[in-house]
């Protein structure tokens, strides 16, 4: 991303203002009284790769779901019922519950005019809510960074690198797996030398000035994140592995009180093109575990009530199964959303039509995803979404 | 040739160069330089390591193998971390360097991932044996490894059931970029794949019965086309030796693509698709040494550790370190993180990854601080390793102290840092320098600026 002179002397000018005071946290008291009850925040979460959802929502009455899936169909007694038409995947046991207590909003059929199949482009598309024909460099979450906070740790990404998702114009947020190491390593008294003897004039320069900038926001948010986390250690039962390590981590930092508007974390291995069935099994288990033992341990340190979670997919998969049994790349696909105040629990809509598919053989979208996002910022975050979606689009009402 | 600018080819078409070797250079014409760069790597050395038990066990008939292949992989998995290391190793010791540097660079472009040692051997050397030959030539050797059809599943791609995934990526990641071909083109040329296959030793056959033999109708052909058929057509279009073009562009000069540039390497480029004639001209163009493309490019992790290396040898002597530092920054280089590879340019770098990288130099071979000049440092908590005893480096300062002896302080800053040093910056180096050298490139190498090259 390119980094304007005026917005690169607003950051450097909130830096060097931050320097001569002893330490970080003292210039951030005003965060440190941000609310922690009250305060709303979302955490996103991408099946990457392209979550078959048929086999995910499964529509085990459709002949046609059984036609074009002879090895991959699942039967509906190897489902778990929603309703008559609409089954879970037998592995998301715990996403049953949260359905049951009205805490999960499925949302079939969400997708984007002319889908794109590629797995990066098309989760170019959903992280910068840009159609299909249009390619934008800063995401969804950055524009909201810009619009709506100043500081990295506004939105942080639960990984090593950072998406674009979260890169805004003016403002990125933070990536960290591992905040205790990021502040030992940020800590370090040449840092400070160095950032105390810069001059903006060399540093509105493309790559150096985002080098620079990215070197105070880091500094800046290890502290903050070290600060507020030290204390508080989550003792729920998550898992070691990627995902449930992912979700402690927001856990912890969701209950420590961090003034973070947006999380993201991204949970791989859904392009199943071949042996679906026991790859995929094994990950919506690991998602629907990872999930509930997250939502428990926010509800019992009473931030469930102003967390909301949305879950999805960069695409769906192809209705047709292939010939390794495994499924292509498709498009419109479900997406989850779960929270304490949902306007519309359960299913929001019905399930794909089958007989109605694109000249691919793929799902067609009944909703456009930008109105999720029109929806999550409207009427949970409570913000303007001009400044954020690029063409107004209306929301859909799930929250 | 100015000095500046031999450091510059040689940072971008190599893995840099030692001060005296660059200075040994100057009295060379552009053009001889750039000849003797491209004489170093008139030869391709292979990368080879001893491969256990794989040999015996592809030789042996069919019925006489007791085992599975996977139980034999799962087994000698170590192969995989020492072919990585050995693959390290030889890029920060380059035999043929530009032939090393380019088969890097083809890593990002032929994403490829493998488990079976023999398999990601063998791919890793055909990126190296055409890394500075012809295209065309390339991308069907490519297609023809077992570890990429395994990776993009040409190798379950059969007759009446095709699988698009390979066609897709060819097209999309390989050869074109998105908007040049349509979703039927991929279907079309997804059946003319079918049916490729490799023995468990790796080499290529095609099975006859589950090739499809019929029309397809790709990119305006209407023909039995098979994949080489399909490669071919690709390469007729312009779109493909821009899309080429740009990505070396992006990778040698600057990710801030120049169109006028690109397209004289189009020219020189399309129809014969011969990468060292291009790459040749690339490195004798004026443009290449325009200030704007010296020391402007953010450096992979790869280079931030050859940019190290080249100055102060180091050596990992735990197992896994060189895994371990190389994911922490985003770069393992036969691991990539999906299959269009690394992003590069600024994408290397996060809050994260940035702070890791200011840190690194001093943890490899320093002791885990940045020296500042003042007292107060050996007081402060962190001035330790923060990775504690996970890492194990070893650094060798002996060739740096030979080699420093006879630099001024200035030509040392020339040789650590790509970029001109802003004057903020230039100050504090100066009130800090004590005329120790250690501790000036230390100094140097946790900048900001020496992530730029």
């Amino acid at each position: 991303m390119t980094m304007k002179r005026r917005d690169f002397l607003k950051n450097s000018a909130l830096a060097s203002s931050v320097f001569f005071v002893p330490s970080f946290v003292k210039a951030m008291d005003g965060h440190l009284l941000a609310p922690t009850s009250g305060f709303r925040r979302l955490v996103i979460i991408q099946l990457t790769g392209g979550n078959d959802g048929l086999n995910t929502i499964i529509p085990y009455r459709n002949d046609i779901y059984f036609r074009s899936r002879p090895v991959l169909g699942i039967k509906k007694n190897n489902a778990i019922r929603l309703t008559d038409e609409l089954g879970f995947n037998e592995n998301m046991k715990e996403l049953k519950e949260l359905y049951d207590n009205g805490n999960l909003c499925v949302i079939n059929n969400v997708g984007y005019p002319n889908p794109d199949r590629s797995h990066f482009r098309s989760t170019d598309i959903w992280h910068t809510a840009s159609g299909s024909e249009k390619v934008l460099n800063t995401g969804w979450v950055g524009r909201f960074l810009d619009n709506h906070a100043d500081k990295a740790h506004e939105a942080i990404e639960i990984g090593n690198s950072l998406s674009l998702l979260m890169k805004g114009k003016t403002l990125n947020g933070t990536a960290t797996l591992n905040p205790r190491l990021l502040h030992r390593i940020a800590a370090d008294p040449y840092f400070d030398t160095v950032l105390s003897n810069n001059h903006d004039s060399h540093l509105s320069e493309h790559n150096m000035g985002y080098l620079y900038r990215t070197m105070i926001d880091a500094k800046q948010s290890a502290s903050y994140i070290y600060e507020k986390v030290k204390v508080y250690k989550s003792d729920a039962n998550y898992s070691s592995r990627s995902l449930g390590r992912q979700l402690r981590t927001i856990a912890q930092f969701i209950n420590s009180g961090l003034n973070t508007k947006v999380y993201y974390a991204s949970f791989s291995g859904f392009d199943t093109h071949a042996g679906q069935p026991r790859k995929q099994g094994k990950l919506l288990k690991e998602y629907s575990e990872g999930i509930s033992t997250l939502v428990k341990d926010l509800k019992k340190n009473n931030t469930f009530k102003d967390t909301l979670i949305l879950t999805f997919s960069e695409f769906g998969r192809r209705v047709e199964q292939n010939a390794a049994n495994g499924t292509d790349h498709g498009a419109a696909n479900n997406v989850f959303v779960i929270g304490d105040s949902l306007r519309k629990p359960g299913l929001f809509n019905g399930a794909p039509d089958l007989t109605d598919l694109d000249d691919n053989g793929d799902i067609k979208y009944e909703i456009d995803f930008r109105s999720i996002y029109a929806n999550i910022l409207e009427d949970w975050l409570q913000v303007p979404t001009d400044s954020i979606l690029t063409r107004p689009v209306p929301p859909v009402r799930i929250v | 040739m100015d000095v500046k600018h031999i450091y510059h080819l040689y940072r971008r078409a190599a893995f840099g160069i030692l001060p005296q070797d660059a200075e040994s250079k100057t009295t060379l014409s552009r053009k001889q330089v750039v000849d003797e760069l491209f004489k170093a790597s008139r030869d391709t050395t292979p990368l080879e390591i001893d491969q256990g038990p794989f040999p015996a066990y592809f030789a042996m008939d069919r019925r006489d193998r007791k085992r599975k292949l996977g139980e034999l992989v799962m087994e000698n998995k170590d192969l995989r971390l020492t072919y990585a290391r050995a693959f390290m190793e030889r890029m920060l010791n380059p035999i043929e360097p530009l032939n090393e540097r380019m088969t890097l660079f083809w890593m990002s472009v032929f994403v490829c991932h493998d488990i079976i040692p023999p398999y990601v051997q063998q791919y890793n050397n055909t990126l190296r044996k055409h890394a500075l030959g012809n295209f065309k030539h390339f991308t069907l050797a490519v297609a023809k490894e077992a570890a990429m059809m395994r990776y993009l599943n040409t190798n379950l791609n059969l007759k009446g059931h095709p699988n698009e995934n390979f066609a897709r990526e060819l097209m999309e990641l390989f050869m074109l970029g998105p908007g040049n071909y349509t979703e039927d083109d991929i279907k079309e040329a997804a059946r003319a794949f079918t049916g490729w296959a490799h023995r468990i030793d790796g080499t290529y056959f095609l099975r006859p019965f589950q090739h499809d033999n019929g029309v397809k109708s790709f990119m305006g052909w209407e023909a039995n086309l098979n994949g080489d058929d399909v490669i071919n057509i690709i390469a007729k279009k312009r779109e493909c030796a821009r899309f080429i073009s740009t990505k070396i562009y992006r990778y040698f000069v600057n990710d801030m693509v120049n169109e006028d540039h690109v397209e004289e390497m189009v020219e020189v480029f399309y129809g014969n698709y011969n990468i060292k004639k291009l790459m040749r001209y690339v490195f004798m163009s004026d443009w290449f040494y325009d200030e704007i493309n010296i020391g402007s490019k953010i450096k992979s992790p790869m280079d931030l550790f050859a940019s190290i290396y080249l100055l102060v040898p180091y050596e990992f002597t735990g197992e896994k370190e060189m895994v371990f530092l190389q994911r922490l920054l985003g770069q393992i280089p036969l691991d990539p993180p999906n299959v269009a590879g690394w992003e590069g340019g600024q994408s290397w770098i996060d809050t994260n990854t940035m702070m890791t990288r200011l840190k690194l130099p001093s943890l490899m071979i320093g002791k885990g601080m940045i020296p500042t000049g003042t007292f107060r440092d050996q007081f402060i908590e962190v001035a330790e390793r923060p990775y504690g005893n996970r890492l194990k480096v070893e650094e060798n300062w002996e060739p740096f102290d030979k080699m420093a002896d006879g630099l001024s302080s200035e030509e040392l800053i020339q040789t650590v840092v790509a970029c001109p040093l802003p004057e903020g910056t230039r100050e504090m180096i100066t009130q800090m320098y004590k005329g120790d050298k250690r501790d000036l490139v230390i100094q140097l190498m946790s900048l900001p600026e020496f992530q730029l090259t």
